[in-house]
């Protein structure tokens, strides 16, 4: 059973993608702010992080950029969630080593179970 | 009629009346004095009756001259002539020295009128006649006499009518002038009545008119303006501050094209002070008659508060449709959480009902994402990335991505390949089949034009299909629905527009997917059409540049 950590800011939001991890037999651990994510990350060792960049604190770019330095963490497979559509950003995303970057605004529920069993599977 | 002024009128009527008043006088203190049997002169009798009957003239005449001021003054300058005949005769006649007086008066006469002038000379020569009749023994000397009047009539007559037309000319000029000063007083107060600010620069880009409007709006007085270069004074700024007057002068760009230039993208910072004035603003070339340029005019107004209002309306949009589209998107969620069977339960009413409410909360998400697109497209804010990209391609992935929406309504969605695709002209080899544009909008563009096509299909599909040409891609999303009416076709491409029938109310929608598409496809160089038949189906077409790789 994968281990995902959820970090999101959104009460609303983390509330429904963990519903919606759980139903599909994952593991779920979150964090509402960038601070918490890397504590998580560190404690609890996911298999794949689902990280918002908007958030208080640290961004998720800083988080990402953290993570890939740490290297408890630096393998760690990472899903950057973002209302943010620029390609400047998708661009920032990938060569910050983010495995996939979705926007908010283009994809479903579904596509982002999706999208996770894909980047776990490889 | 010699051309006067109506103070040396009043003047030349006031010296005449003192003048017959004094010659009047002066007879009768000279017969006084000497004792001498001027009184009992004959011709005195006819003197007196001259001088009054001038006295007269002159006064009655002297209020009502300007009815006909030149005819008035002449008849009081003949009436003064006549009388130093009586003097003369007295003094001895037309023999004597005193003669001359004569020469000056009938020059005058010829001055102010040629009739009065031939009057007067009659008047004179009459009087020879009448003396050569009188003592014929002077006949030789009496005609020499008259015929130097003759000569002397003649010769003034000539400089009278030369004088006169001077006069009138140097007259008629200052009329015109007067004119001409009063329609410059009149563009002056129609410019300052404006309330607009208007200027006007010459070549050389000196202010050289500034009006109350600029003076007001400015800060700066227009004798102070006047003469300082027009950067000095305005200095325009854009909207990120970067000054316009040294690269961008709209001045310049006027006189380089020819033609008006309107701006509304320009402020200024008030005279002593720091407030910052946005402006609207026109210039245009001003011309001589001879279509040579001489200046430019600046025409301008504050529009700073209706600048603040819009981006206050555009921050409110933007604002609330962030604030709204966290909560829609949670609606989304929960939703799909409840028709999800792994974690509820729940009958198929309920589940029906939730799948409406999902649809709704997905209608109201698009709207919200339209908004913003649409103020991000009206603010001129929509960053692009501009690559070169395979629009076939591109066709493609949004073919398989909205074929299962296709799928589940039984329709087709495919791209017809095209055969024998032949691109002409000199640009046409050796080029691939790229477009440059943002892969991310046109991807948008398509997306739109073919969820409409499914939306409003019940049978048959959608196809897309792609030409070339040396220029551009065009891409066509053709349908087999309901089509679109001649009089939405007009329409369809603007805000908020949808035509309205039970079909279209049944379908919903938000009104803005084809204004952003149409502003996304101009964003990049290319155009958007359609061809519609009412039930038969729509093609839309738009075009984007092809790259030059």
């Amino acid at each position: 059973m994968a281990k995902v950590l959820l970090v999101e800011d959104d009460i609303a939001l983390r509330d429904i993608y963990s519903a919606r991890f759980m139903a599909e037999d994952f593991d779920i651990v979150t964090a509402s702010d960038g601070e918490m994510a890397l504590t998580q990350a560190v404690k609890e060792k996911p298999d794949l992080i689902i990280l918002d960049v908007m958030m208080p604190k640290i961004s998720g770019f800083d988080v990402l950029d953290i993570l890939r330095a740490t290297p408890e963490t630096k393998n760690t497979k990472v899903i950057m969630m973002t209302a943010l559509s620029q390609s400047s950003d998708i661009d920032k995303g990938k060569s910050l080593g983010a495995d996939e970057y979705l926007v908010k605004s283009q994809v479903t529920l579904t596509d982002v179970i999706k999208k996770a069993k894909e980047v776990l599977a490889r | 009629m010699l051309p006067l002024t109506e103070k040396a009128h009043k003047l030349i009527n006031i010296i005449s009346v003192v003048a017959s008043s004094l010659l009047l006088f002066g007879y009768i203190i000279l017969a006084i004095f000497t004792k001498s049997n001027i009184v009992y002169y004959d011709g005195i009798k006819f003197f007196l009756g001259i001088a009054v009957i001038t006295f007269l003239y002159g006064i009655i005449f002297t209020d009502f001259y300007s009815r006909n001021a030149k005819l008035t003054m002449s008849g009081l300058l003949f009436l003064d002539s006549l009388l130093p005949i009586f003097l003369i005769d007295y003094m001895g006649g037309p023999l004597t020295p005193f003669v001359f007086i004569f020469y000056i008066l009938i020059s005058m006469n010829f001055l102010f009128a040629t009739g009065f002038g031939i009057l007067i000379t009659g008047v004179f020569l009459s009087y020879l006649g009448l003396s050569i009749f009188l003592h014929p023994g002077n006949l030789l000397a009496y005609t020499s006499v008259a015929l130097s009047f003759l000569i002397a009539a003649i010769f003034f007559d000539y400089f009278g009518r030369k004088y006169r037309s001077l006069l009138t000319q140097s007259h008629d000029l200052e009329n015109s002038n007067l004119d001409l000063t009063a329609n410059q007083n009149k563009e002056d107060a129609l410019l300052s009545s404006i309330a607009d600010g208007v200027y006007v620069v010459d070549m050389d880009r000196n202010l050289t008119m500034f009006n109350a409007a600029a003076e007001e709006m400015t800060g700066w007085k227009d004798a102070e303006a006047i003469g300082l270069k027009c950067w000095n004074v305005m200095n325009l700024k854009n909207d990120t501050d970067v000054s316009v007057c040294q690269k961008d002068c709209p001045a310049m760009a006027v006189w380089n094209t020819g033609e008006n230039v309107m701006r509304d993208d320009t402020c200024f910072v008030k005279k002593r002070g720091n407030k910052k004035i946005q402006i609207s603003s026109s210039y245009s070339p001003i011309k001589d008659k001879n279509g040579k340029l001489t200046g430019a005019i600046c025409v301008f107004r504050d529009i700073t508060a209706g600048k603040e209002v819009e981006r206050q309306r555009s921050e409110f949009v933007s604002t609330a449709s962030h604030e709204l589209r966290t909560p829609i998107t949670a609606m989304e969620g929960y939703l799909e959480l409840i028709e999800n069977t792994k974690i509820c339960s729940i009958d198929d009413k309920a589940q029906e009902y939730a799948e409406k409410a999902r649809n709704v909360a997905l209608g109201m998400s698009t709207l919200v994402k339209n908004l913003l697109a649409v103020t991000k497209i009206e603010e001129g804010k929509v960053q692009t990335n501009i690559t070169n990209f395979s629009i076939h391609d591109l066709s493609s992935e949004v073919v398989e991505a909205l074929g299962p929406n296709a799928k589940n309504r039984n329709l087709y969605l495919k791209i017809v390949e095209a055969t024998n695709q032949k691109i002409v002209g000199e640009k046409a080899v050796g080029r691939s089949l790229n477009v440059t544009a943002d892969r991310e909008q046109i991807r948008e563009v398509l997306f739109n034009l073919v969820e409409n096509g499914l939306k409003f299909t019940q049978q048959g599909g959608v196809s897309l299909s792609i030409t070339y040409d040396k220029d551009f891609a065009t891409v066509c999303v053709a349908d087999t629905g309901m089509g679109i009416p001649a009089d939405g076709q007009k329409h369809i491409f603007e805000k908020f527009y949808r035509y309205d029938n039970s079909a279209t109310r049944e379908v919903g929608g938000t009104g803005l997917g084809l204004f952003i598409t149409r502003s996304i496809v101009e964003m990049f160089g290319g155009s958007i059409w359609l061809e519609s038949q009412t039930g038969k189906g729509t093609r839309f077409y738009f075009t984007i540049p092809r790259s030059l790789d």
